[in-house]
């Protein structure tokens, strides 16, 4: 086993810089690729530097809130309490695909069928018509928006919630829950028996790249532009940038992207861009 | 033999089949075992491997921040997750704890790497620090794998030897019981004691053919003799060589006057197709070589296989000259007995019984054709004095003299003269009428006078004469036998009483 090699990456690692007057984001990482994208080009173009952090579209609102942070990335619809509370800016629409391993002849599933996979009533894959093997459920952390929008969707929770209801109907507990969304990805496509859901155009992007994963039409619907622009699909969010009413340092930056800085990146990573 | 044999072998090439199938099978399924043990023990060789290198690549690719590098992981982790699944289909190893242990390994090193892409750096080197613990885990259970390959292999060798050598020897085995037992025992010995009865039972055959009485011989279907019994010798005087080299003299030994009679023989019986059981038979006369004449009785069949082939004759010739003599002497000695049974000894005429039975049909031939039957009854006068005075001797020659006489007299085939008892005659006259009976009985008393046998008691004259009674007549209903009898004996008795030496004739 190299474990040289490990110590050596980890030492690597712990070696952080973080200037002090760059722009800190952090929160959804289905968020995270549009920002890193454009802040080469904001740079160039506006000389400000930004510094981006994953973490999930909850600990992104937590680093707002305590201020370690400036621009919060969340990838879900905003409750009302937090669109009193905070500034925000839908910047595109994102849907939540459901991903497993392309190995599986299965091409889609029904939201009962889905809920069946999650909530632990299905272990194999041929209970569905599918290739015999044991079922991996892939979840995410409870501070990940993308978990918010599949909760939304199947009437499941995740185990791990601190206010669940006594009747509440729970993702079986001993589903992994993924971070990243490169974290899903590569569970689902480097082992089999795996199921994830992850934001359509991450999803979108690795299947071009070549990883082994099969994105499923849901009720027969597949996920597209299209599909996620006329409401066919059923698993839609928002794509929203959250800060602070009274934190100035934003305002530069989302002057930029109002005057249309970040839409073509937007279109480009595979998500759908707010229609001005 | 044929049974014996198929039972025999049979069941031993069945049973070497079935040995070296069974063995052959389980080789093959051993050796398919030892295969795809090898092939899972170079899959976990090469899964440790690949284990290794996913990490290492994966590792390289987060460094780099290479998200075209994970494809790689990517790649590797199914190749290992394949593996595994074939280890553990191949197998009788419960891979299922590598599986997971490989899961945790994967799932924390990508966590590793999710941390690192969300710049979460000291997440990042608390999950490596796990993925190094979960890698120890997995090379121990891998250690472990190996080995369970390595002893599992090393136990297939070594029944595949024992296999080997188990079913190499049970088949020395089953050829040893076959050369030493089986063989000897089931097919030699019955093959040794079958040719010894075949031998025993062709000399016990030719002891019989050649110990037979009868001059046997057996004729091929070419005409050629394939057997002649020694006896020939014994009946022609010939040996049966000269018989073997010379065939025809079977037939230039017949008596030439018999020659007919057997070429006769020969065109209906010496012929094929004929049944079996039809014997035919034919006598004849052979020539011996000494010149003596036997006579032969010859009975021949014809001979057949089992599947009706045709073999020749056979013949069987019997010599039966002693039986024709004897034959012949019979016939002699029955015409004697018959004469004797007809004929009175001493006088040469016929005796009383031939006559009572000639005198009933002499009676019914003249009624039949209406002829006269005359009856004479005689006998000679003082007879008893003359055997007084002469003897008994002399008295038999007179009888015998007066019997020539009287046969002489009555001359004709169809008289009857018989010597009815002591000195006293009887003769029945076919077609003779009371006058010509007369005449003729006359002159019998005449050429017994004329006999001029001397007799010195006789009352009538110096020597022997005859007293005659006649009757004669158509014989009717009332006249039978007996009455002929009764009037001729009366009227014998009136010819003594008128002084004997004379005639006398009644009416019936």
């Amino acid at each position: 086993m190299p474990a040289m090699f490990i110590l050596f990456l980890s030492m690597l690692l712990q070696a952080e810089i973080m200037p002090s007057d760059a722009l800190h984001f952090s929160g959804a990482t289905t968020i995270q690729p549009i920002i890193e994208k454009i802040s080469r080009a904001y740079f160039l173009s506006a000389g400000g530097s930004l510094q981006i952090k994953g973490g999930g579209s909850e600990t992104g609102l937590k680093d707002i809130a305590n201020q370690s942070s400036d621009i919060a990335m969340v990838s879900r619809n905003l409750s009302d309490e937090e669109r009193a509370n905070f500034t925000y800016m839908t910047i595109g629409y994102d849907a939540l695909a459901i991903i497993y391993h392309s190995s599986q002849p299965i091409k889609n599933l029904t939201k009962k069928e889905l809920i069946e996979l999650y909530d632990g009533s299905i272990c194999d894959w041929k209970e569905i018509g599918g290739k015999s093997i044991n079922l991996i459920v892939i979840s995410k952390k409870i501070d990940r928006g993308t978990l918010a929008v599949f909760e939304a969707y199947t009437g499941l929770n995740s185990p791990k919630h601190n206010n669940l209801l006594p009747n509440a109907k729970l993702i079986r507990a001993d589903a992994w829950e993924s971070e990243a969304n490169i974290n899903a990805t590569l569970w689902v496509s480097g082992l089999k028996g795996a199921i994830g859901y992850v934001s359509y155009a991450e999803a979108n992007r690795y299947e071009q790249m070549g990883y082994p994963i099969r994105i499923s039409a849901i009720e027969n619907v597949h996920p597209s532009i299209e599909t996620i622009k006329n409401g066919t699909y059923p698993i839609k969010r928002e794509l929203n940038l959250v800060w602070n009413k009274e934190n100035l340092k934003v305002k530069q930056f989302i002057g930029w992207v109002k005057s249309g800085g970040m839409d073509s990146t937007i279109a480009e990573l595979g998500f759908v861009a707010v229609e001005r | 033999m044929k049974r014996s044999y198929y039972t025999l072998w049979l069941p031993t090439l069945i049973t070497s089949i079935m040995v070296v199938a069974l063995f052959w099978a389980m080789h093959i399924f051993l050796h398919h075992n030892l295969a795809e043990m090898i092939q899972a023990h170079k899959h976990s060789q090469e899964l440790t491997k690949k284990i290794e290198k996913m990490v290492s690549s994966t590792l390289n690719a987060t460094f780099l921040g290479n998200e075209k590098g994970f494809l790689k992981t990517v790649e590797l982790s199914n190749q290992i997750h394949d593996d595994i699944l074939l280890i553990k289909k191949d197998n009788m190893y419960d891979t299922d704890s590598l599986f997971r242990s490989y899961e945790q390994l994967y799932k924390k090193l990508i966590s590793a790497v999710s941390y690192t892409s969300e710049n979460r750096l000291g997440d990042a080197k608390v999950a490596l620090e796990e993925v190094e613990s979960y890698s120890n885990n997995l090379e121990m259970q891998m250690s472990g794998l190996n080995n369970y390959f390595s002893q599992r292999e090393k136990e297939v060798e070594r029944t595949l030897f024992i296999i080997m050598i188990l079913s190499g020897g049970l088949l020395v085995f089953i050829a040893l019981f076959n050369g030493f037992y089986l063989i000897p025992r089931q097919v030699i010995r019955p093959l040794e004691e079958f040719a010894e009865a075949l031998k025993g039972s062709e000399e016990k055959y030719r002891i019989v053919a050649d110990w037979t009485y009868d001059w046997e011989y057996w004729l091929d279907v070419d005409k050629s003799i394939a057997y002649i019994s020694p006896s020939v010798e014994r009946i022609t005087g010939y040996t049966p060589n000269e018989f073997m080299q010379n065939p025809s003299l079977l037939v230039d030994i017949i008596h030439p006057d018999d020659t007919p009679n057997w070429s006769k023989h020969v065109s209906e019986a010496h012929l094929p197709n004929r049944p079996e059981e039809d014997a035919q038979e034919v006598e004849f006369r052979v020539v011996r070589k000494d010149g003596a004449i036997i006579f032969v009785d010859h009975i021949c069949r014809p001979v057949y296989t089992h599947d009706g082939i045709y073999m020749g004759v056979r013949v069987a010739n019997r010599d039966i000259t002693q039986k024709v003599a004897i034959l012949d002497e019979l016939k002699e000695k029955n015409r004697l007995l018959d004469t004797l049974a007809t004929t009175d000894g001493l006088s040469a005429l016929f005796n009383r019984r031939y006559f009572d039975e000639a005198l009933i049909k002499e009676v019914e031939y003249a009624r039949r054709t209406a002829n006269a039957l005359a009856l004479v009854m005689c006998d000679i006068d003082y007879f008893k004095l003359y055997n007084d005075t002469y003897g008994h001797q002399e008295g038999d020659k007179v009888i015998k003299q007066v019997s020539d006489v009287l046969k002489a007299t009555f001359s004709r085939t169809i008289d009857v003269v018989a010597r009815y008892g002591g000195e006293e005659f009887v003769i029945l006259l076919q077609a003779t009428p009371p006058a010509e009976a007369c005449k003729l009985v006359e002159l019998a008393r005449e050429n017994i006078v004329k006999l001029g046998i001397k007799h010195k008691g006789s009352k009538v004259a110096p020597f022997v004469t005859m007293s005659f009674g006649v009757v004669s007549c158509v014989p009717d209903v009332l006249s039978n036998g007996d009455r002929l009898l009764t009037q001729s004996d009366k009227a014998l008795y009136q010819s003594k009483k008128n002084g004997r030496n004379c005639t006398t004739l009644l009416e019936c």
